[in-house]
């Protein structure tokens, strides 16, 4: 899956144009003109420019949380957690039926949903799993913050 | 106490030849001595826990609100404009959901002034020098409210931080590079604001392995980087644009000798009162007069502003052709 089939699984609403993609390293930016004006006079290669909205690895485009914070204002295809589960997701660990608060209906095995709170806010996003104990499969959560400043995370980003 | 017995405390000057003046360690005794020179009574400061609101994805009374019902509570610290210190927390603030939200930087207090001090515009052109791991970066966007650009320059492997950062706090008005800040004006482009928030020392306060880990010829090493970084962005700032530049060091050598060191050299760069805490920069150091001017600066020592130790120097560039502020603002040295 690359990014705009990612956000077409959310929403069928134009978020953003291609053209105002730029791609750094197989990370994707969104970068407004004013930006663009900035950058086009570089000579240097940025690092990162504007909103990070994801990155693609080994095929599978990986979202940011800047983007999957936007895609949760443009779609209903979110389940949302008790407090417990939602506390327990950010600590990495699969979502529980009984965690959970509301989902849409019709979800089906493998489909990707995204994970908020009562309050309305993105925990991350999983696979969806249909006949198990286990309801939702995270694929990312916030705690991803934490883990990327440690040692191993750092050695491996370089 | 070899090092104790060398010094002049009386007439504030050091003897030719002597420790303070040749490479030694400044080890605690060594250090809290220059600073009993400088007409200070050194001491530990226990520093709080503080954070900044992310303005950028939440307003202040309602994170205030959320982190009381969680055991988290915050008391609004007075000289800053979104600074809080926590004033009791049955966890460390880093690992809250709100945190991981991005709603809040953790972020020492005197750490905040620079920016504040700078005091950056939506749509303006702004650059963040030696820029890791960000936290300046997201308050300059936060203070931008997302317009406009910041180029936020690091050398360092540390680039990673400020694009997490980045990130975490929703900031989207940013160029991140990899690159020594020194060489700035590779852009060809002039900046509105330029931020210098110079690699230091840092101080005691802030490291408590700093005593025996620092020489006076490691400070003058580091001097010649903090020089050729205010050179580079004095040279890339527009006229009438605005420069900060903050260190968390306490000694002169990379504080007022530098800022002393650029009015000498740069024609066209003056000093503005930095309207902040913290005591006048200093006119005399070890025996050499300096800018009258230098008053304009910001010192903070730590036992007596309860922060971390900062130095914090405001610039406007002018018209060097422009005689009337050019007279106004002739080096005027201290006898």
């Amino acid at each position: 899956m690359n990014l705009p089939q990612f956000v077409k699984v959310f929403t069928s609403e134009e978020l953003f144009q291609i053209r105002d993609i730029v791609i750094i390293s197989n990370s994707f930016y969104l970068v407004v003109p004013s930006l663009r004006k900035v950058v086009a006079q570089m000579r240097d290669k940025p690092f990162a420019v504007g909103m990070f909205l994801g990155r693609e690895e080994g095929g599978n485009f990986l979202p940011s949380f800047q983007l999957l914070d936007w895609i949760m204002l443009h779609t209903s295809r979110k389940v949302t957690l008790n407090e417990k589960t939602a506390w327990l997701v950010i600590c990495g660990r699969d979502v529980f039926r009984q965690g959970i608060l509301e989902a849409p209906d019709g979800l089906s095995d493998g489909d990707v949903v995204l994970l908020q709170n009562s309050v309305g806010e993105c925990l991350g996003y999983g696979h969806w799993c249909a006949e198990k104990k286990i309801a939702v499969h995270i694929l990312l959560d916030r705690g991803d913050f934490l883990r990327r400043e440690s040692p191993h995370h750092v050695k491996r980003n370089k | 106490m070899m090092a104790q017995s060398v010094l002049r405390r009386s007439t504030g000057s050091l003897e030719k030849d002597e420790d303070m003046s040749g490479q030694g360690m400044l080890t605690q005794s060594v250090a809290f001595e220059r600073y009993r020179m400088l007409g200070q009574e050194p001491r530990h400061v226990d520093l709080p826990v503080s954070i900044r609101v992310n303005t950028i994805k939440i307003q202040p009374d309602l994170i205030l609100k959320r982190l009381a019902n969680i055991g988290i509570h915050l008391k609004p610290i007075n000289f800053l404009r979104y600074g809080y210190s926590v004033t009791k927390s049955k966890f460390s603030v880093g690992a809250s959901l709100e945190y991981l939200l991005g709603y809040m930087y953790t972020q020492e207090v005197a750490s905040q002034i620079p920016v504040q001090v700078l005091d950056p515009k939506p749509g303006e052109l702004v650059a963040d020098l030696a820029a890791a791991p960000g936290g300046k970066t997201t308050q300059l966007a936060q203070w931008m409210e997302n317009k406009g650009v910041i180029i936020a320059l690091d050398k360092g492997e540390r680039v990673y931080a400020i694009k997490n950062n980045l990130e975490r706090c929703g900031v989207s008005n940013v160029v991140v590079l990899k690159k020594d800040a020194r060489f700035l004006s590779d852009f060809h482009v002039e900046f509105d604001r330029i931020l210098v928030d110079a690699p230091c020392s840092s101080n005691f306060i802030g490291d408590s392995r700093w005593f025996g880990k620092h020489s006076k010829s490691g400070l003058h090493n580091r001097s010649v980087l903090q020089k050729e970084l205010i050179k580079s962005a004095f040279s890339c700032l527009k006229v009438g644009g605005t420069m900060v530049y903050s260190t968390c060091s306490l000694e002169p050598e990379e504080n007022e000798l530098v800022v002393d060191f650029a009015l000498r050299k740069l024609k066209g760069l003056a000093l503005v009162d930095a309207q902040c805490i913290g005591d006048p920069g200093l006119t005399q150091v070890f025996g050499k007069s300096l800018s009258r001017d230098m008053v304009k600066c910001r010192r903070l020592w730590p036992w007596k502003t309860g922060t971390q130790g900062f130095f914090i120097a405001k610039f406007e560039k002018i018209d060097p052709t422009d005689l009337t502020k050019l007279r106004s603002t002739k080096i005027d040295r201290c006898n």
